[in-house]
């Protein structure tokens, strides 16, 4: 069992055999995580959310809900320009309030040229204590996010982790 | 070996290399295996390898053909492939 309070190595690779045991970065993997995902952005009033999957090399979007253009092609990002790698690599929820100012992000191309303003991401743990990825809502205005509403957001992450645990064939959930 | 494609300005985004794949690679595989697994996804790619490097599009062809193996091969496919793809359509966005 990996301990999810160590800082994480994205290219660790039990994280990665992890990732591919689970099979997260399929086409069909979206069917299964799209509801929540759109239940994230409607929940917290916001135009965009995922579930992503992070490596030390890329981020991959398993679900999207509201993005559009190249992020959308793409289906992913570097992961230098991963607003969840920070939630990833700490074991925590990642909170920006307002991109423009927020010393990690601020001089992030997705804040300087496509207009992201504010994230919230919570991790993704599997029952084998890997993080994943995050779910996360993000939005193009500055904004706060409430106690209620990163509750939200940890329920529905609970959530997804379910659904993806549930790919693992033999039945390994606790 | 790198290709000769630009960094992309507004994004600072250099194109990935063959040289990055085998170095991604090569920290689950080993060298020699991942240089096998390289050379082996560009022929079933139908990618010929020249001494001038992939081009971007060739690069996102053979990490197609990489993100279907097994275990963390293809995981590094996928990563791969995010990467050559956002290259992609940024350069081809003009950005």
């Amino acid at each position: 069992m990996v301990d999810p309070k160590k800082s994480v190595d994205l290219g660790d690779t039990a994280r990665l055999e992890e990732i591919a045991e689970l099979d997260l970065l399929g086409p069909e993997v979206d069917d299964i995580l799209q509801a929540t995902a759109e239940e994230a952005a409607e929940r917290l009033r916001l135009p965009m959310s995922l579930v992503s999957v992070v490596t030390d090399q890329a981020q991959y979007f398993a679900a999207h809900h509201g993005l559009t253009g190249w992020m959308r092609e793409a289906r992913g990002t570097p992961t230098e320009w991963s607003f969840c790698a920070n939630a990833v690599r700490s074991g925590e929820p990642f909170v920006v309030e307002d991109a423009a100012t927020h010393p990690l992000v601020r001089e992030n191309p997705l804040v300087t040229e496509d207009g992201i303003r504010c994230y919230a991401g919570i991790p993704l743990v599997t029952v084998r204590g890997h993080i994943l990825g995050t779910l996360c809502v993000i939005g193009t205005e500055a904004r706060s996010f409430s106690e209620d509403e990163m509750d939200t957001l940890r329920t529905l992450a609970d959530r997804a982790v379910e659904r993806i645990e549930e790919r693992r064939g033999g039945g390994e959930q606790s | 070996m790198t290709a000769q494609a630009p960094t992309i300005p507004r994004y600072r985004l250099a194109p990935p290399t063959e040289d990055d794949a085998l170095a991604m690679l090569a920290r689950v595989l080993g060298v020699d295996q991942a240089a096998a697994t390289w050379l082996g996804a560009c022929r079933d790619a139908g990618v010929r390898r020249t001494d001038a490097g992939l081009s971007p599009a060739e690069l996102a062809r053979v990490a197609e053909r990489l993100s279907k193996a097994a275990g963390p091969t293809g995981v590094i496919g996928s990563s791969l492939g995010v990467r050559a793809r956002t290259w992609l359509l940024l350069n081809r966005g003009g950005a």
